[in-house]
């Protein structure tokens, strides 16, 4: 049972450890919209995001080479899929923590 | 659970395929069991892997003629970038799978990273490893060409290096997958085979091998290397 559990401890640790670190890259990629404000005839770009309760806009030029574009919707993708990785480890947690404190045989 | 760790393996190799690196990477430790299936061909060999690291041996001086960036070959997956240890050997990481890489530990040794350009990583130099490079087989599986050890120079390389783990459970882990992997391999009658990879191992190492088995009561399989 020793051999199990300390199994079971790694993977737990191995799963917080992760979770913590995809909470770190999510800070890394704001996510968000571009968005076009026109302002006396000329477009300014912005890139608006939720932080709690505020909608924030970021200011990213008057222009927006599509190489920019490209690279925030690589974010968003990425945003997306650590999100859907922390509801998966989320859910690993809750089952190994369970497990973990199970009675032994 | 599994089904799902497995497509992930299978995509991260059919990505490095394309890249056109996967050929000059050996693929190790217990994901070998998993794909020996396609060496055996056999419905009663179990393909259970109780791991979700998949180790990658790369021949040094590496022969890579392509630079690729694994990182970013893997990263929309999922997949994090860490380093590990007070060394920093890269480790690319996910929920389901974790990829590290190996080269083999030569003269006196050195824990430092060896680092391969080609593939912006670095790979952890570790002993017996030479023994793996030269003993390996090509398999296709699912459409992909892998490279993988002998599974005879798998069992054996692990009945040496099972008592140099300080986890007990990478330990019984290392062990319970030799016998798994030797077993199937007397099924098949590859006595010979295996015979011929022992008496190409370095005269300490089967001393020391042969000791190993000794020490959990395996003396049959040491009676089988030693006719």
């Amino acid at each position: 049972m020793g051999v199990i559990k300390d199994l079971l401890k790694e993977e737990l640790d191995n799963s917080l450890r992760l979770k913590v670190d995809y909470k770190e890259e999510l800070k890394k990629h704001p996510g968000g919209s571009i968005v076009v404000k026109e302002i006396k005839g000329h477009n300014y770009y912005y890139l608006a995001y939720r932080d709690a309760k505020k909608i924030k806009f970021i200011y990213k030029g008057k222009k927006l080479s599509s190489d920019d574009i490209g690279k925030l919707k690589e974010s968003k993708r990425l945003r997306v899929k650590y999100k859907k990785l922390i509801q998966k480890l989320d859910k690993r947690i809750k089952y190994l923590r369970k497990a973990l404190r199970g009675k032994e045989d | 659970m599994e089904k799902k760790i497995n497509s992930l393996c299978l995509e991260v190799l059919n990505r490095l395929n394309k890249a056109g690196v996967l050929k000059d990477l050996i693929i190790i430790g217990s994901w070998s069991i998993y794909f020996y299936k396609y060496y055996f061909k056999s419905e009663n060999y179990s393909t259970y892997v109780r791991t979700k690291d998949i180790d990658f041996l790369i021949s040094i001086p590496p022969k890579f003629k392509k630079e690729v960036n694994i990182f970013k070959l893997v990263e929309d997956l999922g997949f994090l970038e860490r380093y590990q240890g007070s060394k920093g050997y890269i480790k690319l990481e996910h929920p389901d799978l974790s990829m590290e890489f190996l080269v083999p530990e030569r003269g006196r040794g050195s824990d430092k990273p060896y680092l391969i350009p080609q593939l912006s990583i670095n790979a952890q130099p570790l002993r017996f490893l030479d023994f793996l490079i030269e003993n390996t087989i090509p398999l296709n599986a699912e459409g992909l060409h892998i490279r993988l050890p002998h599974p005879a120079a798998y069992a054996l390389h692990k009945f040496i290096i099972f008592k140099r783990r300080s986890k007990a459970e990478k330990h019984d882990r290392d062990i319970e997958g030799a016998l798994r992997v030797f077993n199937e391999l007397i099924h098949h009658k590859k006595h010979s085979e295996i015979r011929y990879i022992f008496r190409r191992m370095h005269k300490k190492w089967q001393q020391k091998m042969l000791d190993n088995l000794k020490s959990i009561g395996e003396q049959e399989i040491a009676k089988i290397l030693n006719e």
